[in-house]
């Protein structure tokens, strides 16, 4: 019994040791997010080099990632920098093999965020090797390979995602870890999604609606929003447009205008799927309009090709190609990826002239797609049939 | 003041808490680990300890902890005995022949630990691109993609963190 006494007072000793280390770190990271990025040239000082702190600093980068990727990056880098520096030995397992592991993880996030998936999957690969070092972090490594698994369904490598979320699901479920568990569901039918395996997707988004927790609005949200453009390409209209409103709803309770107005081009979508082009339309321009207001360039261009399409479908040719016109406008304007002016050029000039316009949009609207995550994709017109 | 006494009200109230999961479940785990993966006691004993720090860096969110913990030993159980699975034994008389990753030791292992503590001793920014390239194994266009820059300016800065953990070395070393 002696040896337990022992032991636990180790481990309390190690606790109360790691939460006076972060309770001294808060004020400096604090006055570091203040600061500008020379900290990167100065030396580490002494005080900084505990667990306490990588923590501190960790849990920024996961705090501001979505609302700036590249700071996130930076405060992750700067973690890892000082768990880098922590002498050996300076902590029992697994601390010191969770804050590295911690801090990869968030590297990996960060690059996931501003699309560069290969430096994510180092940074995930880095990530294991840490929690590798010690036997108690199964939890730890079952999570980073979730997030390995959104960077490959990014990747369009679905398969290899679909096999990663089948493995982590049991692993996470045995740790009761719902919240984890309802995104493994969440993946998966994206993945289907995006593979077309509706039906299964529809089956996986149900199961996870009736798993998520009640205070996770976020994701309850994210579910029903998928779920209504699942039941849309299911040819469920009215369930479809139920799904979406719920979903607005919610996301407008919680504040997240983006996603409103994502959930707003999903309702256009589905209205232009059922073959109403005159709502769509009108649907459609004031989802543009939104996007170029929030400054989302990118979702405003995208969202322009279904209004091309939609206009198309209502016999506006013309208006069609003037809107193209504008587009290429705006990502010139923005300085947005030059390969992706030259494919809205392309089209520019092909809606003059082609008898399938629906065609040539569908391919550039795709190509854009796809330079989100390979920018140095080169642009080819369409093969002529 | 009254923050300071606040904050170590808290941290004792905490430690209590923690104390107590320890006790409760500290026999169950390593039971767990001995009952159904037949390791020795003494190892089932440095896991579960193992795990109750795992389990403190996660407690906000868990939901079981008995469920969390007994999870937890389980997969650390499965996870030591893979690794210990890689290990080949020696054959007998190896314990008369030297090893010969050895043979140098008295020059290297002054060397390596020269390199850690000169490593220990340079900045932020050097920190991450040694770890990336010598830790990590990154070629320098992917140091260059992980820090923004080109592959240029990562070999520059490599070369420059190099000199440096040399010299700041040195320099600790003179009296």
């Amino acid at each position: 019994m002696t040896a337990v006494r022992e032991r636990r007072d180790e481990f309390l000793q190690t606790i109360a040791r790691l939460t006076g280390e972060r309770e001294a770190a808060r004020g400096a990271v604090a006055a570091l997010r203040a600061s500008s990025s020379e900290l990167w040239d100065l030396d580490i000082p002494s005080e900084w080099r505990t667990a306490g702190f990588v923590q501190e600093l960790t849990s920024v980068a996961y705090e501001i990632v979505e609302s700036n990727p590249r700071e996130s990056l930076g405060f992750a880098q700067l973690a890892l920098a000082i768990a880098t520096s922590i002498p050996a030995e300076t902590y029992p397992a697994p601390i010191q093999a969770q804050i590295e592991g911690a801090a990869w993880k968030e590297i990996g996030t960060a690059h996931r965020y501003i699309s560069e998936y290969d430096a994510a999957l180092r940074a995930y690969d880095s990530a294991q090797r840490a929690y590798g070092g010690a036997n108690a972090l199964a939890q730890d490594s079952a999570v980073v390979e979730l997030a390995r698994a959104i960077v490959l369904a990014e990747l369009e490598r679905y398969e290899e995602a679909l096999k990663l979320l089948a493995t982590i699901e049991p692993i996470l479920r045995d740790f009761q870890d719902h919240r984890h568990v309802v995104q493994v569901r969440q993946m998966t039918a994206n993945v289907y999604f995006c593979q077309g395996r509706y039906h299964q997707a529809r089956a996986e988004l149900e199961k996870a609606l009736s798993e998520v927790q009640f205070d996770d609005a976020y994701t309850r949200a994210a579910l029903t929003n998928t779920l209504g453009a699942t039941y849309s390409q299911l040819g469920r209209t009215q369930e479809a447009f139920l799904m979406l409103q719920k979903a607005r709803a919610m996301l407008v309770d919680l504040g997240m205008t983006g996603e409103v107005t994502r959930t707003d081009w999903s309702i256009a979508r589905a209205v232009l799927g059922a073959g109403d082009f005159g709502k769509a339309v009108e649907l459609l321009r004031t989802v543009r309009q939104n996007f170029l207001a929030l400054s989302m360039a990118d979702d405003a261009g995208l969202a322009g090709l279904d209004l091309a399409d939609a206009l198309i479908a209502n016999a506006q040719l013309d208006d069609a190609r003037h809107l193209v016109e504008t587009v290429l406008h705006e990502f010139i304007n923005k300085k947005l990826n030059h390969r992706a002016v030259t494919a809205l050029s392309y089209l520019r000039d092909v809606l003059r002239t082609t008898p399938q316009p629906l065609r040539a949009v569908d391919h550039v609207r795709t190509y854009l797609k796809r330079l989100r995550y390979e920018p140095e994709r080169i642009f080819l017109p369409p093969p002529e049939k | 003041m009254t923050a300071a006494v606040h904050t170590a009200t808290a941290l004792d109230e905490r430690t209590d808490d923690f104390g107590a999961i320890y006790e409760e479940n500290y026999q169950l785990l390593v039971r767990t680990a001995v009952k159904h993966y037949h390791i020795s006691e003494l190892d089932a004993e440095a896991l579960a300890h193992e795990v109750f720090l795992a389990y403190f860096l996660k407690a906000h969110e868990v939901i079981n902890s008995r469920a969390w913990l007994i999870s937890a030993i389980c997969n650390a159980t499965k996870y030591f005995l893979r690794k210990r699975a890689r290990h080949v034994s020696l054959p007998s008389e190896s314990g008369e022949i030297p090893d010969p990753s050895l043979e140098r030791v008295n020059d290297a292992l002054p060397d390596r630990l020269a390199a850690r503590e000169a490593f220990e001793c340079v900045t932020a920014k050097c920190q991450i691109a040694l770890r990336l390239r010598y830790l990590e194994g990154y070629s320098v266009p992917e140091v260059a993609a992980e820090l923004n820059t080109s592959p240029k300016y990562a070999q520059k800065l490599i070369s420059r963190c190099l000199r440096q953990a040399k010299n700041r070395y040195r320099k600790r070393g003179e009296p």
